[in-house]
């Protein structure tokens, strides 16, 4: 049986299960394929050209528009036409200026009309002041060693001339299979950083130990790494790693890392209320004013990233309505700061209920229960992140409970009233509307 | 499951979840067959959220206007219409029943489009309410409203309110402002209701600059949510697409839209370090 069979089978069955009305999704117009690359950086000062394809177009015309951070279209391009859905233009970095630039595909319609395709983004940047001519000037120094935004270990690297020594340690972490077994493989020749492009090419030898007390685990053989130290920043590299399992299936895998030098993270974090955020049009949501514990080292320009830790969303408003049949969805926290120069973070931090949600779940909680009046409201642990000097991939936890590392955030609606709190610092209650 | 523990990354780590099928050999090829069994009054917007956590694939969800009584159910409390009896004045929510996504890949990272195509076509199947299409603008699909029952219990074509054709000059506004723009303007010519829902406020409050030439709100929208982005960009964060689930509330006949990150999903499993025999 053939992999098309086994899919046809699957599409049949669909088909028979379709009203008349319903199986016309198939002959509608699906949109457009999108345009790759998807965004590029450029260093200013060095002229570069991007080739862009966009793919999957239906439309009889496309054109594409370049437009500025202030939302001004500074120039059109007339893509060329490959066939087959395919166009195909270039922009050349000498146009740009700095910042980002959206590069705007769009259909173009037989009557004019126009759709959007896909947007790209061009970033263009002032070099690192660390850069030397082409590449960084070196790749020696004790690196992160991470996968997948958690850090694993340590790459000690040494080097002379283009050719590189040293070490990669790495700690198996709790929760796998052999948590806390440690395992370390040298870096031997040829291994090289070529300083005219930032290119790495590491090969690692045989791993010491071979197994983890007991042969719970085996460590990986033939072990290469590829990668780059980008010309922006000195102080991270990004590549491939592959290596060989001596337990086969799979006889080999391969994997993104990433690498950064190590630099300070806070030791935590203090909250306190600022505001009720009703100049910005969301009066429902207190504004906290975070700093950076110890306020004595210096953090401005680090960037930090929030999220949920996993299940810690507690909505008793959103859960009120049976069976997920609200249309306010749970708070999902997911922003991103910079850090000022006195170690606070670049704008507060709100939480609360929209005003259209408070107002949504007063009507519909007083129509589900009857009542004349009610409290509900949401729970959540978040979870800080801040950046790895010179990288805006990754990220690592910091501080400790309610002060960084799982801040609980909380939410209260009632009958008359909304309030907020963040780390142990708490909002006045604000009547509303 | 840890990044760092080798483990075949064919199934999904989600619970829910399920590999129904182990792999089958086929012209030196897999296919996997994944299933995913709904809960809630929303299977379609349930199993978008499930591959949106999953895969990190971007995928905004648009509710259909539910009109017929049969699809929709009254949850509103005798001891409220007791007292309230303008029969308007009720809690109407999607009547759904549970149903089970199914699909196939024979990739490590199934193909989105691939996926999106096979679920929406079997909830158009399920007999639940709405029936949906899907559309692709780059690495963004969309799943819209393609029909829906009208009052009277005949199945007709829906329109999104996406669908509305807006216009306004760049300038500088929030990020809210410019949506909330958006959801004006659709208001203004289609007549449609559509409030901001849950967003979270710390990215709502960036400015951005952007302008609407007779495009579709859900063009005008995505270019909103892209310029936040590339202002993150511009400050140095990765890139962080965000999506939308734009809810419609049958009592109210009004939408309210939800405003989601998407985070990219793990990597494969990889690694140095592998279970011993």
């Amino acid at each position: 049986m053939s992999r098309l069979s086994v899919i046809t089978r699957c599409w049949c069955l669909a088909l028979c299960l379709f009203s008349p009305l319903t199986s016309h999704a198939f002959g509608q117009a699906l949109g457009c394929g999108g345009i790759e690359p998807k965004v590029v950086g450029y260093v200013q000062g060095t002229l570069m050209t991007t080739e862009f394809t966009v793919t999957g177009v239906t439309a009889p015309g496309l054109t594409v528009q370049l437009a500025n951070s202030s939302g001004t279209v500074f120039d059109t391009i007339s893509p060329s036409n490959d066939g087959g859905g395919t166009w195909t233009f270039s922009v050349n970095s000498g146009i740009l200026g700095l910042g980002v630039t959206s590069v705007d595909a769009w259909n173009v319609a037989a009557n004019g009309a126009l759709t959007l395709c896909d947007a790209a983004f061009l970033n263009q940047q002032t070099p690192s002041t660390t850069v030397a001519s082409g590449g960084c000037g070196t790749a020696a120094g004790n690196w992160q060693f991470a996968e997948g935004g958690v850090n694993y270990g340590t790459l000690n690297l040494t080097e002379s001339g283009s050719s590189l020594g040293g070490n990669l340690s790495i700690t198996e972490p709790s929760g796998t299979a052999c948590p806390g077994t440690k395992v370390t493989w040298p870096v031997m020749a040829p291994s090289t950083y070529d300083i005219s492009d930032g290119g790495l090419s590491i090969k690692l030898g045989s791993p010491s130990p071979s197994e983890s007390p007991g042969g719970k685990c085996v460590f990986a053989t033939g072990v290469s790494m590829t990668g780059t130290i980008p010309l922006l920043s000195c102080n991270m590299a990004s590549g491939t790693l592959t290596g060989t399992n001596p337990n086969p299936p799979p006889p080999t895998v391969s994997s993104p890392f990433t690498l950064s030098q190590n630099c300070p993270f806070p030791t935590g974090e203090t909250s306190t209320f600022d505001t009720w955020e009703s100049a910005k049009g969301l009066n429902t949501e207190a504004g906290f004013s975070v700093q950076l514990q110890p306020t004595t080292t210096n953090f401005a320009g680090r960037l930090l990233s929030e999220g949920a830790v996993a299940g810690s969303i507690k909505d008793a408003c959103y859960n009120d309505i049976p069976d997920q049949g609200s249309a306010v969805q749970p708070p999902n926290p997911d922003s991103e700061w910079a850090i000022t120069s006195s170690d606070f973070y670049s704008s507060d931090d709100m939480i609360g209920y929209s005003p259209a949600a408070v107002f949504y779940y007063r009507l519909q909680l007083y129509r589900l229960t009857g009542g004349t009046s009610f409290s509900c409201g949401f729970t959540l642990q978040q979870q800080m992140h801040m950046n790895s000097c010179g990288s805006a991939t990754l990220f690592t936890p910091y501080g400790g409970t309610n002060s960084g590392n799982t801040n609980t955030l909380s939410s209260t609606i009632t009958s008359t009233t909304v309030s907020s709190s963040r780390a142990g610092a708490f909002s006045p209650t604000l009547t509303f509307p | 499951m840890n990044t760092l523990s080798f483990m075949p990354n064919l199934a999904f780590s989600s619970k829910t979840l399920l590999t129904v099928a182990t792999v089958l050999a086929i012209l030196g090829t897999a296919a996997q067959a994944e299933t995913f069994t709904t809960s809630g009054r929303r299977p379609m917007l349930e199993v978008v959220q499930a591959l949106q956590k999953e895969y990190g694939w971007r995928i905004s969800y648009e509710d259909p206007a539910l009109e017929y009584t049969g699809d929709l159910e009254d949850l509103t409390s005798p001891a409220y219409k007791a007292t309230h009896t303008d029969p308007r004045d009720v809690l109407l929510v999607p009547l759904a029943k549970p149903f089970t996504f199914s699909w196939t890949s024979s990739a490590q990272t199934p193909d989105a489009r691939s996926v999106m195509e096979q679920c929406v076509a079997q909830h158009n199947g399920s007999g639940n309410p709405g029936a949906f299409r899907v559309y692709y603008q780059g690495d963004a699909l969309h799943v819209i409203p393609l029909a829906a029952k009208n009052a009277g219990g005949a199945m007709v074509p829906a329109v999104s309110a996406l669908d509305s054709i807006v216009s306004f000059p760049a300038q500088q506004r929030t990020l809210i402002d410019t949506i909330s723009l958006i959801l004006n303007l659709v208001h203004r010519t289609s007549g449609v209701q559509a409030v901001v829902g849950m967003a979270a406020g710390n990215a709502m409050t960036k400015p951005i600059s952007i302008a609407a030439n007779g495009i579709s709100a859900r063009d005008a929208l995505l270019l909103a949510l892209d310029a936040y982005q590339a202002a993150n960009l511009e400050a140095g964060l990765p890139w962080h697409p965000m999506t939308w689930a734009l809810l419609y509330h049958a009592d109210q006949k009004m939408y309210y839209l939800n405003l989601f990150t998407v985070r990219p999903a793990p990597p494969p499993s990889f690694n140095l370090i592998f279970p011993g025999n």
